[in-house]
């Protein structure tokens, strides 16, 4: 089993080398000045050059790039033009804002989505069936940034139930004491109630515009998987040996067909981690996603650099993390003769 | 019940005639055959239009989405020809107002009309879909079945760039991308397909690997053809049907990864009409109840990216009924 | 046959499916009766409504399916009428199941011993205590080794024989009364067939159980059957005791299908679909040949003599040297049209661990680095000669084939073509010779041979279009060769992938100077063996399938392999009636060799009952399993 976990984490470095260059490349790929770029649009000619020299934008190629993976493995992220301050530091603010949300909009998913295939998948034909399919057809056509803003309309606008779009916590509330910067857990173990009902609140929406997003291609998954499972021959013996309903829709089918939607849940997260930028815009959440289309607005490059790696790093632990956990459940994986 | 006919037939090494019997069997089953008549009717693009229309006549909601394609076509082509107002024509006196018989959709801050303004965006969204869906269909597709065919080398450098892609999440490459080359559409164009591109490499390569060690691919060698040959001939235009599903479904994806990029300011910028800067632009109207300036432009968003999966799925059935989900 | 209340009683049934063109009737007035402790066969090609019958008795029909008519009555209960509680209480518990592809049968990623636990457990055959005593019990009786080690296992650890074993537990774990067996046989290899059968017959008759065996062998049945039932149809059309049905079948379908099972004294071309006019009996005792002729057969002993004669090599993966045993196989004094000699393929053997693994390693490698698929294999076939490879999967007969065939490359060794030594040219340079159109291939698997986005006409055309001929003529060329195949004109033009009878692909290989048969078909039915001799009336070719009865050659060559893991060293015997013209012996792999001599070219009957002669000229060789 560790023998797996560690073949996996090899597997997974080849993933990380290409993610550095690649992100090397990009802010090196610009078209023009790369360190016109990094001065900004307001800076003087002087300031150009003070920025290349300090950057070493003046070095051959590969020199640089040794030195931009050393600044990395020192966690230097470089600056932000806007704020001053450095950028591994801003993001390691506000990564637990954007881990928050999208953590809870996946769980949102997936309590729907599972359940929904499973029960369309025995129950075919049924309402239940053709809802799961009608979600899963539409679910995707639905621009993630679209469904927020109509949610807020609703809900904020018609209905006034939910709160205004205005980050974690409403003003009257200040964050509890930091912990691992998760509002809802924070305010759990701080034991102040009326900031973990508020976090809620807030969270309420914007995890269910992601979770939206990501029911479709989880229920379609679920559905198909459970179906296919359901017609194979080792269900056809569970039923012949007269094994009861629940049995051989949970031990036998269900298990099975849990494989491929872990699998899928890799794409899921490629998906997700997109469309949490698009969420944290419309809802004007402080997480990396909002940092980074703070900058791109300010065509300030450096933390958008940083935000590219730090979300494919984060992508690529996660698939790691899927892998091991198919290992899991898999004895076939698990086994290696 | 078989029966036997004595057919004189001259032998192929040239040795004369001899009576040859001939034993006609039965077919095979009873009940199942798919194709109607068996006369003999024209091959090719004839045979294949029928079968489609068959096809689509039996399916509605295939049908439907053709049908609904070939508006958002034709709203794409002449869509600027016959709106009522000029898209970029500003009116403050008119700014806000809420849809009426003036102004179907409404207006917008500025006083455009929405409703021509969606309608036009039509043929740059558009546009942008198949610019990178044809992109994308070349860069992958080709290096795809290269792959896939060739294996060894051609395999693992393409493999290596689709993981290298695929090691980072979509849309965040693709912002990279433009923010890297210069935010201008063809560089949205260019991102989506790079994006894109893992996907259709993988799917040409499987089809293709599938293909090289098929029975009729020995046969065919074995009929003397080319390795080219065979690649061109044979196995491409059995990789096709596959493929055209796939850009059906991408074309969804690839107009919302558009509209996704500029509606966080990547790409297209104001004044022109595309859906996903609309919608950026009436994102603060709509907490204070102006909701028809983003409305409009997402609903129409979500209609061609609907129309674009159906299509999609309705094509995987016809070419593939068993890839059905 | 007692008179007593029978254990199973099916009157009058009929089942019905709905599917998208309507209701289809997949079994139609049909009656079965099991008595206790007998054992039945039903009988029956596919789509005969064999295993939709099974099926209903134990009502897992699909949920398309519906029993429309009849009754089904098991120990006097109403199945039709019993609720799906009651129905799950008796399955598993009164009567059970066993199906084909028995690793598919098995939970992957759930432990056999609780898998087995689960059925027990159910059916509250124990105490939760006793439970994995009962299992590992269990795997005891089916014959399982270290049945307490085995509990542990997955099924994808475990070898086709053994998984069908497990299946076996899982079915007669609670000892039921009835086990259908729906084609259990089919899809393992032949020894361990005979392990598995033998296995089921013993465990039945040792619990009194009553079984009911469905296959489509008729061979199988009567072996291992007290009553046969032969279905056709959806229908019951003779229903006797087995010893009847081989030897006075009344209907003409079973007549049909009689003749169609290969037995000794009978060729591949007496198995073709015969007019009705003839006499079942005239056929039989025409063609049959007194064992006399064939002096090789006479004796066990004399397959020990070759054994003997050749190389032995022991146990090692690869494959010995079969020598030239040779009979002057055959009427040509001409030069032999192929020649093969001491050829080797190998291929490198990729180690565990990749090639740092190799520098570090403590020990040199207990075995070669390359793996030796063929090796040194020699055999001749002369003009007009049918030639049969063969030998279990993974014995290298593919790979022999493929190598004459000059898809791939030889690794040593000779092979001769007419003279010419083409096993110098290499395979990337043979298809554009002219040699190539003297050798050709007919496929395993029809359906995968062919492009399906071809039309058939296409796919004719094909290689004759490479080889450079004008239009009308290809089309000519076509139609005469559909005819000579047997392939109806109207479907020339049907995409193959729409085509209706997607079998009748088969015909669609055309069929130059030599053949390679590389198992064209399994044997579904005799529908099947008369398709292969109507290609087989252009060039004398046959196939043969996994079915050891099919094969039916005129000369073989011996091909070494290992045995399976589970396997015990079988030897198999020619059996009474049904087993085959060969004798095969399996001790460590080898199989005898013999021959029999080419038939002549005319045969007074071949035009009126379609033989099939070769042709001037030609030869095959077949690669076949045994």
């Amino acid at each position: 089993m560790l023998r797996m976990i560690a073949k996996r984490m090899l597997i997974a470095v080849p993933s990380l080398v290409g993610v550095v260059i690649v992100t090397f490349l990009l802010t090196r790929a610009l078209p023009g000045d790369p360190a016109a770029y990094f001065a900004g649009p307001a800076a003087t000619k002087e300031a150009i050059e003070q920025i290349r020299v300090k950057l070493g934008l003046d070095q051959p190629l590969y020199l640089q790039f040794i030195r931009y993976v050393g600044d990395l493995a020192g966690g230097d992220l470089g600056n932000s033009l806007t704020t001053g301050q450095s950028v591994a530091h801003e993001i390691k603010t506000r990564l637990p804002a954007s881990a928050e949300l999208t953590l809870l909009g996946l769980m949102v998913s997936m309590a729907i989505a599972v359940p929904l295939g499973i029960v369309a998948a025995t129950r075919p034909n049924s309402l239940v069936d053709h809802l799961c399919r009608v979600i899963s057809t539409a679910g995707v056509s639905l621009p993630v940034f679209f469904t927020g803003l109509i949610l807020i309309y609703v809900f904020y606008y018609l209905l006034g139930w939910a709160p205004a779009p205005l980050g974690r916590l409403d003003v009257f509330f200040s964050p509890p004491p930091h912990v691992t910067g998760f509002y809802l857990i924070d305010s759990l173990i701080a034991g102040e109630g009326e900031v973990f009902a508020a976090s809620l609140k807030q969270l309420v929406l914007p995890a269910i515009t992601l979770g939206i997003f990501a029911l479709a291609p989880i229920a379609r998954m679920t559905r198909a998987s459970m179906l296919a499972v359901l017609a194979s021959d080792f269900v056809r013996t569970a039923r012949a040996s007269g094994l009861a309903p629940l049995t051989v829709v949970v031990t036998y089918a269900f298990r099975n067909a849990m494989l491929p939607v872990v699998t899928t849940l890799g794409m899921v997260f490629s998906f997700l981690l997109g469309a949490n930028v698009l969420v944290e815009k419309v809802f004007a959440w402080p997480g990396i996603g909002s940092f980074a289309v703070e900058a791109l607005i300010a065509s300030d490059f450096a933390p958008l650099q940083g935000f590219v790696l730090t979300m494919a790093v984060m992508y690529v632990a996660l698939n790691l993390l899927i892998d091991v956990l198919y290992g899991v459940i898999d004895p076939r994986v698990r086994i290696e003769a | 019940m078989s029966k036997a006919a004595s057919i004189p037939e001259s032998s192929p090494q040239g040795g004369g005639e001899h009576a040859v019997s001939v034993a006609t069997l039965r077919p095979a089953s009873t009940g199942s055959a798919s194709a109607p008549a068996l006369a003999p009717r024209n091959i090719g693009i004839f045979a294949a239009l029928r079968h489609a229309r068959y096809i689509l006549g039996e399916n509605a909601v295939t049908g439907f989405a053709f049908a609904l394609f070939l508006v958002i076509v034709l709203a794409a082509l002449l869509g600027p020809y016959l709106v009522p107002y000029d898209p970029l024509a500003s009116d403050t006196v008119a700014a806000l107002k809420s849809p009426s018989v003036a102004h179907w959709f409404g207006t917008d801050q500025l006083g455009r009309d929405v409703f021509s303004r969606v309608v036009v965006a039509t043929r740059l969204d558009f546009f942008i879909a198949i610019a990178s869906v044809a992109l994308v269909f070349l860069m992958g597709g080709l290096a795809g079945v290269a792959a896939g065919f060739f294996g060894g080398w051609t395999d693992r450098l393409v493999g290596r760039v689709a993981d290298t892609i695929m090691a980072f999440p979509l849309f965040v490459l693709a912002m990279g991308i433009v923010a890297a080359l210069g935010n201008t559409v063809e560089n949205v164009v260019l991102a989506t397909a790079i994006v894109n591109f893992p996907l259709y490499a993988r799917i040409a390569r499987a089809e293709a690997n599938v293909r090289r060690e098929a029975g009729f691919v020995l046969a065919a060698r074995l009929s003397g053809n080319s390795e080219m040959r065979i690649l061109l001939a044979h196995v491409l235009p059995n990789i096709m049907p596959i493929m055209v599903v796939q850009m059906s479904l991408t074309m969804g994806y690839a107009i919302l990864n558009a509209a996704g990029l500029s509606f966080i300011g990547l790409g297209v910028r104001p004044p022109t009409a595309e859906w996903g800067i609309m919608v950026a632009e009436g994102a603060a109207f709509m907490v204070s109840g102006e909701w028809w300036i983003a409305f409009f432009p997402g609903a129409a968003l979500m209609v061609a990216v609907f129309c674009f999966n159906l299509l999609g799925d309705g094509l995987r059935d016809i070419v593939d009924p068993q890839r059905r989900t | 046959m007692s008179d007593t209340v029978p254990l199973l009683e099916v009157a009058d049934l009929t089942v019905e499916f709905s599917t998208r063109r309507g209701v289809v009737r997949a079994v139609e007035h049909v009656d079965v009766r099991v008595a206790k402790g007998e054992t039945v066969g039903i009988v029956g090609e596919s789509g005969s409504g064999k295993s939709v019958t099974s099926y209903a008795v134990m009502r897992i029909l699909d949920r398309a399916g519906r029993i429309a008519q009849g009754a089904v009555r098991f120990t006097g209960l109403d199945v039709r009428a019993a609720s799906e509680d009651q129905m799950r209480d008796l399955r598993g518990r009164e009567m059970s199941m066993i199906f084909q592809n028995p690793r598919a049968a098995l939970n992957p990623i759930r432990k056999i011993g609780r898998q087995i636990e689960d059925v027990l457990e159910q059916h509250s055959q124990a105490d939760s205590s006793m439970l994995t005593d009962r299992a590992i019990e269990m795997l005891d009786q089916v014959r399982i080794a270290r049945p307490r080690e085995r509990y542990h296992a997955y099924p994808f650890e475990l070898s086709g024989g053994m998984c069908q074993r497990v299946v076996i537990a899982l079915a007669l774990a609670c000892r039921p009364q009835l086990l259908i067996a729906d084609e259990p046989t089919t899809g393992l290899d032949v020894t361990t067939q005979k392990t598995v059968m033998d296995l089921v017959v013993e465990l039945t008759r040792q619990r009194g159980m009553s079984t009911i065996l469905i296959t489509h062998d008729l061979g199988l049945a009567a072996t291992y059957c007290d009553r046969v039932i032969v279905m056709e149809k959806g229908r019951v059309v003779e229903s006797a005791p087995s010893r009847d049905i081989f030897t006075a079948p009344a209907h003409p379908y079973t007549r049909k299908l009689m003749r169609a099972t290969p037995r000794p004294g009978v060729s591949l071309r007496d198995l073709l679909p015969q007019d009705e006019s003839d006499a079942a009996h005239d056929s039989l005792h025409r063609h049959a040949r007194p064992r006399a002729e064939h002096p090789r057969l006479s004796s066990h002993s004399e397959a020990v003599d070759v054994r003997a004669n050749g190389e032995r090599r022991s146990g090692h993966d690869g494959v010995g040297g079969a020598t030239l045993v040779f009979p002057s196989s055959g009427g040509t004094s001409t030069a032999p049209l192929l020649v093969v000699e001491k050829l080797v393929k190998e291929y490198p053997r990729k180690r565990p661990g990749g090639p740092l693994a190799k520098i570090f390693a403590r020990q040199p490698a207990p075995e070669p680095d390359t793996f030796r698929a063929v090796d040194g294999i020699s055999f001749a076939v002369a003009r007009g000669e049918s030639v049969g490879l063969v030998g279990e999967s993974g014995c290298g007969k593919s790979t022999t084939s493929t190598m004459v065939m000059r898809l791939i490359d030889k690794s040593d060794g000779v092979i001769m073509f007419d003279g010419e030594d083409i096993g110098a040219i290499p395979a990337k340079s043979f298809a554009k010779l002219p040699l190539r159109k003297r050798i050709q291939m007919v496929f395993q698997d029809p359906t995968d041979s062919l492009n399906p986005r071809f039309t058939a006409a296409r796919a004719i055309a094909d290689p004759i279009l490479r080889l450079g001929r004008r239009r009308g003529a290809v089309r000519a060329r076509c139609e005469a060769l559909a005819r000579q195949v047997g392939l109806p004109l109207d479907l020339l033009e049907d995409l193959l992938e729409n085509s209706p009878a997607w079998r009748q692909a088969q015909r669609v290989t055309h069929a130059p100077r030599m053949e390679f048969s590389g198992r064209p078909l399994t044997p579904l039915h005799k529908g099947h063996v008369g398709l292969l001799c109507t290609a087989g009336s252009l060039n004398g070719k046959f196939g043969r399938g996994r079915d050891r009865h099919v094969a039916y050659w005129e000369s073989v060559k011996v091909i070494d392999k290992t045995e399976e893991e589970d396997g015990e060293t079988v030897v198999i015997r020619e059996r009474e009636r049904f087993s085959q013209r060969l004798t095969l012996l399996y001790a460590d792999g080898r199989i005898a060799l013999l021959s029999e001599k080419p038939r002549g070219k005319s045969d007074e009957n071949e035009a009126a009952h379609g033989k099939c002669p070769p042709q001037n000229g030609e030869a095959h060789v077949c690669a076949a399993d045994s």
